[in-house]
């Protein structure tokens, strides 16, 4: 655990004297093109994530959404058939070109669309990655899963039932679930891929006011069906549509101010699609 | 009605109301291949009751009559030829089924669980269809050529590498079963970790898990109920064989010390003792004896195994 986060750590650091006025950059894509045999999921994107911020990608199903997360923590390593060229650097680090993938990912924490709940009790789920990381001591891990489970809004509801079955929840506690094991990570990045699909509006609003503290720790993606999430949530926003990043800006530049591109007002308009 | 009259044959084919009642030829195809399915399908039934039936009404004289349970259980003594006072005792032939079947599983369970393993998550693509391929072929070997093997390449190594008087033991009969039972053990175990869904595997990486962790902390745990079905199915097929065990654990009546010893088992002794014994007769019976022995533990351990196997279904 020390070695990886310090050399996150190190990396910031090493950013710091650099700009230290100016917000750094967490994640600098530049021209990524993702394909899957013939058929282009991303063509040509470039963009740049900054610290501590929340950025928004909206659109539209089959826009290149979630092949972007892919790429961000190297899952293409395990999709058959993904193929990815352009550069994608976090923490000023080629992750193109790394030799160990697995201590970029346990920086990355992801929330898939669909929940996952390991088929293992709640609390393992969330002890997983700290154990990965070599945390034995059991008041230690008991610590993190309080913590994490409790900033996923989940305490409350499995505090007594730590040891069931993780796979036996119910659809929103098992996103719930996979919310806390991505902060179980620490993760200095949190992408979150339409992690409110399955949860109901009440709990979501719940999480959504979590993720507004977790900025304050983390750099957050959020991938979102529901414009008017990216709008309470995102500083800045991307709009992806057919492969191709569109605009990218200010949230509410993208509502309200002038029009860049009119794909983008007439989609967060709710006019096509 | 201008179509049918045009295309004639139409409306017998169509049906008008009439045809609701007439059952045609597909109607009576299908009956057919019903019956005959069934009859397929239930035959398995009364083929394993017939066997059952067949041997037990063998055996039951000799369990009714002349079996001095604790003798049959507790003796080493086997005997049967004896003109005077033929001795009927198991237990080295139990002794010799068991620690063969034991070793057997002691190089078969790690050599099958580590092949599934590197078949249903480190391979890919080619690799794993070949390796699979060849795993099922390793499986139909008939059991007489591993036999073979025992004794004419086995055995020499034995006795060379241990400087023991004879190969022919416990250690040779465990390797040959092993390496038997290995494919199929093998093969279902791979299914086992192979019903373990993808998403489980993608949550864990995209956590910074690697192969092996992922493998180790979820695949297994999730598969283990398959898995230990499969050992228990592979158990069953080490009780059960005969032909490999005749030929390679050099066929004497002992209790082992070790596993350079020569032992007998209880399958192996049914098919080299029966066609010397008289139709009906004690020695006869006795052998049947032994035969609903084994067929009640190999019934068990395979009812077992596919209990426990069908439990990780439902759950």
């Amino acid at each position: 655990m020390v070695s990886q986060s310090a050399l996150g750590r190190v990396a910031v650091a090493a950013q710091e004297d650099a700009a230290a006025a100016a917000p750094r950059t967490k994640l600098a894509v530049k021209n990524l093109t993702i394909s899957y045999g013939k058929a282009l999921a991303l063509k040509d994107v470039s963009l740049e994530i900054r610290e501590h911020e929340i950025f928004g990608i909206i659109g539209p199903a089959n826009a290149g959404k979630t092949s972007f997360l892919k790429a961000v923590n190297r899952m293409d390593m395990f999709t058959t058939g993904m193929r990815v060229a352009g550069e994608i650097h976090f923490n000023g680090l080629d992750t193109r070109h790394l030799k160990n993938v697995y201590a970029l990912r346990s920086r990355i924490g992801v929330v898939f669309p669909l929940p996952v709940g390991l088929p293992m009790t709640v609390y393992d789920n969330v002890a997983l990655s700290p154990r990965l990381r070599g945390i034995k001591e059991k008041a230690e891990l008991d610590v993190i899963v309080q913590r994490c489970l409790t900033r996923a809004a989940l305490w409350d509801e499995v505090k007594d039932r730590l040891n069931a079955l993780g796979s036996l929840l119910s659809g929103g506690q098992q996103q719930r679930l996979t919310i806390a094991r991505a902060l179980s990570q620490e993760p200095d990045l949190l992408m979150l891929d339409e992690f409110s699909i399955a949860v109901d509006p009440v709990t979501t609003m719940r999480i959504e006011d979590v993720l507004k503290e977790l900025r304050k720790e983390v750099t957050i993606i959020l991938v979102t069906n529901l414009v008017q999430q990216a709008r309470r949530l995102a500083d800045r926003t991307a709009f992806f549509l057919n492969s191709e990043c569109v605009e990218i800006g200010v949230t509410e530049d993208l509502f309200t101010g002038p029009v860049k591109d009119r794909r983008t007002r007439d989609y967060v308009e709710g006019r096509f699609g | 009605m201008a179509n049918s009259n045009a295309v004639p044959g139409a409306t017998v084919a169509r049906g008008g109301a009439g045809a609701f009642d007439r059952r045609d030829f597909d109607w009576y195809v299908d009956k057919a291949v019903q019956a005959l399915v069934f009859l397929c399908g239930i035959s398995a039934i009364v083929f394993v009751l017939g066997i059952f039936i067949f041997v037990f009404k063998e055996g039951v004289g000799f369990i009714l009559h002349h079996m001095n349970v604790r003798e049959f259980f507790l003796t080493p003594y086997w005997f049967p030829s004896d003109a005077d006072a033929p001795e009927y005792g198991i237990l080295a032939l139990m002794a010799g089924t068991a620690s063969v079947t034991g070793l057997a599983m002691l190089v078969a369970v790690p050599f099958s669980l580590g092949a599934a393993i590197y078949i249903a998550e480190f391979a890919s693509g080619k690799t794993r269809e070949t390796l699979k391929v060849l795993v099922e072929l390793l499986a139909a070997i008939p059991s007489v050529v591993w036999g073979f093997i025992g004794l004419v390449i086995m055995n020499p190594l034995i006795i060379k590498w241990f400087d023991v008087p004879v190969g022919l033991c416990v250690l040779n009969a465990g390797i040959i079963l092993g390496l038997m039972a290995a494919p199929i053990m093998t093969s279902i175990a791979e299914d086992a970790l192979k019903a373990v869904p993808d998403r489980y595997r993608e949550a864990a990486e995209a956590m910074g898990a690697t192969r092996w962790q992922v493998t180790y902390k979820v695949v297994l745990p999730a598969a283990k109920n398959g898995l230990l079905g499969g050992v228990l199915l592979g158990v069953g097929r080490g009780f059960g064989e005969t032909m490999a065990v005749l030929m390679a654990t050099g066929h004497a009546v002992n209790i082992p010390d070790s596993v350079f010893d020569s032992v007998r088992a209880l399958t192996a002794t049914i098919a080299a003792e029966l066609g010397e014994t008289v139709v009906g007769g004690e020695h006869y019976q006795a052998l049947f004896t032994i035969g609903i022995l084994l067929f009640v533990v190999t019934f068990t351990v395979n009812l077992t195994a596919d209990l426990i196997v069908r439990g990780i279904r439902k759950g």
